[in-house]
């Protein structure tokens, strides 16, 4: 037989590595600093650049594509090597992957704090970088799809099929969430509107936490935990079972980030029942994982890698457990738009990303660098203190966003709300968001010192950059004579490319399933008469709202409660969003929902309140937006945005871009008349017109429909 | 065009749940009689992969 002699690559491993962690810290220290500025405004530096409604969103991005992303391929990359026998197709390929993603990550880190945003969570990044995006990720696919192709093992372990349907998942999520019309190299605007927009959004998304942060890491499980154990997952069998009923009904899931919102009833139920279903191979895969250490636990006292493993594991199931419950419609009427989705979250990303990305660290390093571990002890600390961080930061606000949700659902027995000022239920649950950031810092202080363990352990070693091993390569294989009827079983985990498809297929069908009805029957989407296209003017403010991440904080969805339509008014139909590209609902609310703001206050209450939002709000924990008062609106794609309106299907007049700019100034200016006259004069050409004009436009169409009759 | 074949399906769209039914239960029904299938010795195969030693192929040498 002719033994082939090959080298493992493990520069790129390491690179990912190190990147992985440098980000990590980055991502997570700037985690810390928007935990402060929730009750600590005065910390955004009172700079736009770091106020809370920019920087959310580099938080979030991150931690999910720059510290779980880079730890993702660095796991990816040193296992499929070695699953497949063989070293990965291209060196360039790896290392334009390498840089092509750090480079994305650069771009996310400058535009985002600048406010070049798209809003929508979790794909924030506009239309330049989402195409980058796009390019390595195909580097990066056919890199991968390469490798598979020359391995030298028969077969494709469980761990690589959770690779394949990571990398083609994320291609089609991503591309089909990134339908956006450019207005300039620096600003598009989502083709779908409303609520198409949030449904494509949330299938994103949800989907994103599945095929980003679930899928890879599952596959990274079935691989290092195996490894760390030293002895094979519980049941290969159920692992299939985990793989399959996962991709499937994953992406059906996805409206559970809607309920009760103006998207069709069917879809929020379909997306609730399918949710449920999730339970099953969830906690199939967790117990897979548990149980691979049946008779091993005495490893897990002495090992710090299984420890994180374990934790990493039973978080996984936690949070896909919690998930379920959150998607059932009664529990999400408390839960959403309050902290526990942030605690959720946390749970997950805490405890299956972070711990599961440490124990793979501690475990690679090592192996890398030929040596031991440089201080088992650090590393138990670094175990004790990120779950007590980790503990600390989750139950407080889990209990505060509880806490929170029931004062706005309490009425006085005469049945007024108990609670009407917003106020008071905000600045109730302060403490535990004060102690949700020790608990943040607690963990972080974990991540210093892996770091340095991390670094010692590379000083005391050696790096070995290519590993020296020895495979036949497959033609010169035999297959095992292992059952008279052994060729249809494993036909398919021999063929990637049948495989692949089938995934593909898999995943496609719950999307199809969703969207064709919602896109295509146009009852499903009421249309009001009295909702009109926006003002220039308002369009232009409603940038401004996007630029400022205002939509981090303030939802613009009243869901259909009493104590939401007392609180807000009339709940929110799908009818209202029918020209709202992006549409801007938001997850959560820090802030009271804005959607039906307009004519509440006076137009000098908004400039105050925008100056100093505790001169009209007394104890508000939002951040003063003095910019906006002083800085001149940039009319100069006015006309342009008009256009590319129309071009997305919104009816404005013909010949309407003649008429925008005088209609803009107009609307100014009586805005402008109307302040001085109210003791805040502004000069009409400041941002802050633009702004207040949208304001007063949210949600008071419907008001007109009312009066008129019109519903 | 798309748009338009998929709107012309709209008197047909009663049948779209119980479509949905049957592809997701003949998936599953699919998928376990495939994994209850598999054979033990080929199971054991796959599941020592991740142990096999990283030097070489030991089973081929």
């Amino acid at each position: 037989m002719n033994v082939e002699t090959f080298k493992y690559d493990n520069k790129i491993v390491r690179a990912f590595a190190i990147a992985s962690v440098a980000f990590g810290i980055i991502g997570m220290l700037v985690g810390l600093l928007v935990a402060v500025q929730i009750y600590l405004p005065a910390a955004n530096l009172n700079l736009p650049f770091t106020t809370f409604g920019r920087i959310r969103p580099l938080h979030t991005n991150a931690v999910i594509f720059a510290f779980v992303g880079n730890a993702m391929f660095a796991g990816i990359y040193y296992s499929l090597q070695r699953l497949c026998k063989a070293r990965l197709f291209s060196d360039v390929l790896s290392w334009i992957h390498f840089w092509g993603w750090q480079a994305i990550i650069l771009a996310a880190a400058i535009s985002l704090p600048l406010g070049i945003t798209t809003s929508k969570e979790y794909a924030e990044l506009e239309w330049p970088i989402d195409l980058a995006i796009t390019l390595v990720w195909v580097v990066f696919a056919i890199n991968f799809f390469g490798t598979i192709a020359k391995r030298r093992e028969r077969h494709m372990y469980v761990a690589i099929w959770f690779y394949i349907s990571t990398v083609i998942t994320v291609a089609v999520l991503h591309i089909v969430n990134s339908f956006e019309l450019p207005l300039s190299w620096l600003k598009s605007y989502s083709m779908y509107a409303g609520v198409q927009d949030a449904l494509v959004q949330w299938w994103y998304g949800h989907n994103a936490v599945a095929f980003f942060l679930t899928t890879p890491y599952l596959g990274l499980m079935y691989y290092f935990l195996p490894k760390a154990a030293n002895r094979p997952v519980f049941s290969y069998r159920l692992s299939i079972i985990h793989f399959w009923a996962l991709i499937f009904i994953y992406i059906w899931a996805g409206p559970h980030h809607l309920l009760y919102s103006a998207l069709p009833d069917w879809a929020q139920s379909l997306g609730m029942v399918f949710s449920l279903m999730l339970i099953a191979p969830s906690w199939g895969g967790m117990l897979n994982g548990l149980l691979t250490l049946r008779g091993a636990w005495d490893k897990v006292r002495q090992d710090p890698v299984l420890k994180f493993l374990v934790v990493a594991v039973t978080a996984y199931g936690m949070s896909t457990l919690e998930g379920p419950l959150m998607s059932i419609k009664s529990v999400n009427a408390i839960t959403h738009f309050t902290d526990y989705t942030i605690a959720h979250v946390h749970t997950g990303a805490l405890g299956w990303n972070g711990f599961l990305t440490f124990g793979m660290l501690y475990w690679l390093i090592p192996q890398m660098y030929q040596t031991k571990l440089w201080s088992v002890k650090l590393a138990t600390a670094h175990f004790w203190i990120g779950l007590m961080g980790m503990t600390f930061y989750v139950l407080p606000i889990y209990w505060g966003g509880v806490t929170q949700s029931l004062m706005w659902k309490q009425f006085t027995p005469e049945g007024f709300l108990q609670y009407p000022n917003f106020m008071e239920t905000l600045l109730n649950i302060i403490p535990m968001h004060i102690l949700r950031s020790i608990g943040g810092s607690l963990y972080f202080t974990g991540v210093i010192l892996m770091t340095i363990n991390l670094i010692k352990t590379a000083r005391q070693g050696s790096f070995l950059a290519d590993q020296e091993a020895q495979a036949p390569a497959l033609k010169d294989q035999v297959e095992h004579a292992e059952a008279p009827h052994g060729y249809h079983h494993r036909w398919l985990e021999k063929k990637p490319l049948i495989f692949t498809v089938l995934s593909l297929v898999a995943i496609l069908i719950g999307g199809i399933v969703e969207a064709v009805p919602t896109f295509l029957i146009r009852t499903n989407i009421p249309t009001i008469a009295a909702v009109r296209p926006y003002t220039p003017l308002e369009l232009q403010g409603r940038d401004l709202y996007i630029r400022e991440g205002c939509v981090s904080c303030h939802s613009q969805l009243v869901r259909p409660f009493r104590s939401e339509t007392e609180r807000y008014g009339t709940y929110s139909k799908a009818g209202e969003y029918v020209y709202d590209h992006p549409f801007l609902w938001g997850s959560k609310r820090t802030g009271p929902d804005l959607h039906r703001v307009g004519k509440k206050y006076p137009d000098a209450w908004h400039v105050k309140h925008m100056q100093d939002p505790r001169s009209t709000s007394p104890g508000s924990i939002m951040p003063a937006y003095p910019w906006l008062l002083t800085r001149k609106l940039d009319t100069s794609a006015t006309v342009k945005k008009v256009s590319l309106m129309r071009k997305l299907g919104v009816p404005y007049p013909e010949n309407y871009e003649l008429q925008a700019m005088a209609d803009l100034k107009a609307q100014a200016k009586a805005i402008s008349d109307n302040l001085a006259q109210t003791g805040a004069p502004m000069d009409a050409d400041r941002e802050i017109i633009a702004l207040i004009a949208y304001l007063q436009r949210l949600g008071t169409d419907i008001r007109v429909a009312e009066a008129g009759g019109a519903l | 065009m798309i748009r338009n074949v998929l709107e012309n399906l709209g008197g047909h769209i009663a049948a779209f749940p119980v479509i949905s039914l049957v592809i997701f239960v003949s998936f599953f029904t699919g998928m376990l009689l495939w994994v209850v299938s598999l054979s033990r010795r080929h199971v054991e195969h796959m599941s020592q992969l991740p142990l096999e030693p990283e030097g070489g192929d030991q089973r081929h040498e």
